[in-house]
């Protein structure tokens, strides 16, 4: 995988907290997830690799090519925290303006992800999901090489979270833009990432790649059966939250087993960065 | 410095500032300094041109110099909290340029608005023709100059706004201190400090030792010095540890 930022033993601390403890990473091509719990890093990490924070030690070094690192780099920030008094129209073309963007590409950006109905309006006056689309806007209008995104579906009720969600995915698919996106949503970023990394107590405590190990997450009409049936074909599963979780390493294999099953099966969903993100983070 | 950028984030901030609140803020500010001014008791001898000049300049850095310096530092305080101000830093502009950009924003309006007030009222209150043109001249620039010289305090003290309130008690303290030891401080000090009560008093020829000059033009040019240093000081801030 091509490297585009190179973490190297960063190191941040906020008084005696220490936040970041000795982060080493490389982030590719693609979407790249940074998994963990409120409080692991996450944010601390992107404000440094963002350059809106100075490491106590160790270093970045973003591989793009541009004198000033942000001219290659868009920024997604948790907090919504853009002008809320200008429009949006106003707000883009002057972000393009600095980045000198053409006026064709603001509007290219503002309709596909949807903004044209609320163009003439102030960001202040909107709601959190079309704030959302304008600050995914700003970040990719001068067509950087990666967007960092902080937490970009936090507080989003789920309709407009698979909304956000798909756009990302399109723009990494269809424009080739790169994504680094941390979030303590590990379903939606499950869908979206090639790559993610677990963070824990300002360590990376693992790398897990898409498929690395799946589990299914199965609902039916009787939990207990089910695991009795599955355990006769050497699996194991667990009973989480009125599901099982079966840890599987063929695919197919389980697929055509739980197929065969007699009772009934209400669903059956791929959990693999949830289920490896579950077990470390009980075994750290 | 880049002066595109300094001139986006201006039209932004300009967008951003509610003229019609500056002005009735400012509007009503001047006019209560200027019916202080006018109403306040003056003993007859005392009663000269160059001393009601020094007053109004006196009494005008205490209500426009804390005011403007003070509001400057709030909004830029606003924006820090809010994380606009690091919203702009993710886009290649320097802290140094967006800071410039809000202070033009906000200090072209003011003074705008304040010299306009303050010309009409000395039209129509026929001041110019009691003390003559040159007395009026002199009090446009002495005017200026302490809209420059705030203009550079708030600047000045932007780079701690982190270390809130500390940068509000340096304007209040500093515009107090000039004001109510204007008459006690030796003249020299006065025109290194305050040279907008100096250079008025240059230009009337109450005052033409070469020595006041030379304070005074020094007390310009290290008000000029302080605000690039914070300007490079805001700009050379270590953000990114790179290999």
């Amino acid at each position: 995988m091509e490297k585009l930022i190179e973490i190297s033993n960063v190191t941040k601390r906020f008084g005696k907290t220490v936040a970041l403890d000795g982060i080493s990473m490389n982030i590719g091509v693609g979407i790249t997830g940074l998994v963990g719990p409120n409080g692991a890093g996450k944010t601390t990490l992107i404000n440094i690799v963002a350059g809106l924070l100075t490491p106590d030690s160790g270093y970045i070094k973003i591989v793009t090519g541009k004198e000033d690192f942000r001219w290659d780099l868009g920024v997604i920030r948790d907090k919504i925290s853009l002008p809320p008094e200008v429009d949006v129209e106003f707000f883009l073309e002057k972000v393009g303006g600095i980045y000198n963007t053409t006026k064709k590409k603001v509007n290219d950006v503002v309709k596909n992800l949807g903004l044209e109905t609320v163009k003439h309006k102030k960001i202040g006056s909107l709601s959190l999901g079309y704030k959302k689309r304008v600050g995914i806007a700003q970040a990719v209008l001068h067509e950087p090489v990666i967007v960092l995104a902080d937490e970009p579906f936090t507080q989003l009720d789920p309709i407009i979270k698979i909304d956000i969600r798909d756009t990302i995915g399109r723009l990494s698919r269809d424009e080739g833009i790169n994504f680094f996106i941390s979030s303590h949503e590990i379903a939606d970023l499950e869908m979206l990432v090639d790559k993610v990394f677990l963070i824990d107590n300002g360590k990376i405590i693992r790398e897990i790649k898409k498929g690395e190990r799946t589990s299914l997450l199965v609902r039916c009409d009787n939990i207990k059966n089910l695991m009795g049936y599955i355990i006769k074909y050497g699996i194991r599963g667990k009973i989480e939250g009125g599901q099982l979780r079966i840890e599987i390493k063929d695919l197919k294999k389980a697929l055509k087993i739980l197929g065969n099953y007699e009772g009934k099966i209400y669903s059956v969903n791929m959990a693999s960065i949830e289920g490896v993100m579950k077990d470390e983070l009980e075994n750290s | 410095m880049n002066w595109k950028t300094v001139k986006i984030i201006y039209q932004i901030e300009k967008k951003r500032c509610d003229p019609t609140l500056l002005s009735l803020i400012f509007s009503i500010i001047i006019a209560i300094f200027l019916c202080l001014f006018l109403f306040r008791p003056m003993p007859v001898g005392l009663y000269s041109s160059i001393l009601i000049m020094k007053q109004f300049l006196m009494y005008m850095a205490i209500f426009f110099g804390i005011s403007f310096a003070l509001l400057f530092i709030e909004e830029l305080k606003s924006d820090y909290e809010k994380g606009i101000f690091h919203t702009f830093l993710i886009y290649p502009i320097n802290p140094g340029e967006i800071i410039l950009s809000k202070l033009m924003a906000l200090g072209i309006y003011v003074f705008l608005i304040v010299s306009s007030i303050i010309v009409i009222f000395v039209f129509l209150s026929g001041t110019f023709l009691i003390w003559g043109m040159i007395w009026f001249i002199s009090l446009i620039i002495g005017i200026l100059l302490l809209i420059f010289v705030t203009y550079s305090v708030a600047f000045i003290v932007s780079p701690l706004i982190s270390f809130s309130p500390l940068p509000e008690m340096i304007i209040i303290l500093f515009f107090l201190t000039i004001t109510f030891f204007s008459f006690s401080l030796p003249l020299k000090y006065l025109a290194l400090l305050a040279p907008f009560i100096t250079i008025p008093e240059i230009i009337m020829g109450i005052n033409s030792s070469s020595q006041i000059i030379v304070f005074s033009i020094g007390g310009l040019l290290f008000y000029f010095c302080l605000f690039i240093i914070s300007y490079l000081y805001l700009n050379t801030k270590k953000r990114r540890c790179l290999p």
